[in-house]
């Protein structure tokens, strides 16, 4: 390891933890929330520094993006709003604080250990894929949609459920407005955030379009196509350029379940053409593969701009029936 | 060999634009000078790193690539400065005389 990648290194591993304390011990929250953001910005760059670029990628877009905004809006959210009660500062007691700070100075100390004396493969699995010639030359890619396909499942499978869960949730008594209405802004007053937005949107297709197809030879591919795309989803409906859709229409509930769906249509066709789920015909391969990313991305946008924004719940029947 | 002295010294001005915009985020005393200083880092010195880059770049395809990216970052802080300092001045924060 040379000597300026080390100093790199230690810059970054220096920022970032400083970032991460300073967005715990903030009593401020917005500067908590600045350094949160900031925070997932220098965890993209230690993934570029692992050699890791589709997970910087994806970390960039939604853990500095995303979960940026979803706490930015909240943050401004609660400050606005009359009808929300102010969080009550509780301090637990030195025992519990004393436990939790041993445990976690623990956890952290095994973790350091066990990077430092397992012994690193010099090339990790790529040099595995690369033996099995797969159509599909980013290796990342290859594995994730191919040879460990059915954990990209669960995963997409677990995406849906969040979503499912987030929909239905509604507060039980007293549901306040601030609480239960989606994160939009609507329009603004002046020009520029529209104009800005609206030409952002072909841009952000056009991106998302490009990290798809690359996906098959260098970094991208269907998560961090997705996450680009529900950025700008997000954007248009924050600024009230979308409208909200609702989950009662077949068009949301289509474009939120269509990732998975596809998904588990190709583990069928294995199925029904070689007896083996998630087995895909070799000469049929990278066209299958695209053609399921390909739906997977827009559903991990209307999956994960579902999760930011909030889409609206409805109410319980029995409290519309209460006529109250 | 030429190149790559060209590259260093835009990749080093730029670098001091970053400086200089760090600095005047620290440093300036309201909200409208700072955002003066962090647009000139945003522009100027993203426009001259992304430069001494794109000469070391593969291809012109990927030097092309860096330029949108710059174009892009351009646009997005442009208008961030200007929707803050409409905030700001909405909010009521004075512009600091001396």
């Amino acid at each position: 390891m040379d000597a300026v990648g080390a100093v790199v290194d230690l810059l970054l591993v220096a920022m970032t933890l400083s970032a991460a304390v300073a967005a715990v011990v903030s009593r401020d929250v917005f500067r908590g929330v600045v350094f949160f953001i900031v925070f997932g910005a220098l965890m993209a760059l230690i993934w570029l520094r692992l050699s890791a670029p589709n997970v910087a990628l994806a970390e960039a877009a939604v853990g500095a993006g995303l979960t940026g905004v979803l706490m930015l809006e909240t943050l401004g959210r609660i400050q606005r709003a009359s009808d929300v009660e102010p969080v009550r500062e509780s301090r637990p007691r030195p025992v519990v604080l004393a436990g939790a700070a041993l445990a976690v100075a623990g956890l952290s100390a095994l973790a350091a250990l066990s990077v430092l004396l397992v012994e690193r493969a010099p090339q990790g699995l790529a040099g595995l894929v690369a033996q099995q010639e797969h159509p599909i030359e980013n290796p990342v890619t290859a594995v994730l949609l191919d040879f460990r396909g059915y954990d990209t499942l669960l995963e997409v499978g677990v995406l849906l459920l969040a979503v499912i869960a987030t929909m239905g949730l509604y507060p039980r008594d007293h549901p306040s407005p601030t609480a239960t209405a989606p994160l939009t802004r609507g329009p603004e007053r002046g020009l520029l955030l529209g104009w800005f937005v609206r030409l952002l949107f072909p841009v952000g297709v056009l991106v998302s379009g490009y990290l798809w197809w690359q996906g098959a030879a260098a970094p991208g591919g269907a998560f961090q196509a997705g996450t680009v795309l529900a950025s700008v989803l997000v954007l248009m409906l924050v600024t009230g350029i979308l409208g909200l859709p609702s989950p009662r229409r077949a068009a949301t509930r289509l474009a939120l379940a269509a990732g998975l769906s596809a998904f588990l249509a190709a583990a069928l066709l294995g199925l029904g053409l070689l007896g083996v789920p998630l087995a895909y015909p070799p000469a049929l391969a990278k066209a299958l593969i695209l053609a399921v990313e390909a739906v997977l991305t827009l559903s991990i946008a209307a999956c994960l701009a579902a999760l930011v924004i909030g889409v609206p719940p409805t109410p319980p029947r029995h409290a519309a029936d209460d006529g109250s | 060999m030429v190149i790559d002295v060209l590259s260093g010294a835009l990749l080093v001005a730029g670098c001091f634009f970053f400086l200089a915009g760090t600095v005047g985020l620290l440093r300036f005393p309201d909200v409208y000078c700072r955002l003066h200083a962090l647009t000139k880092a945003d522009n100027l010195g993203l426009q001259l790193v992304v430069l001494g880059l794109a000469l070391q770049a593969d291809s012109l395809y990927a030097a092309a690539k860096l330029l949108v990216i710059w174009l892009l970052a351009l646009l997005a802080s442009a208008t961030i400065a200007h929707l803050v300092s409409r905030l700001a001045l909405r909010e009521g924060y004075r512009p600091w005389t001396r």
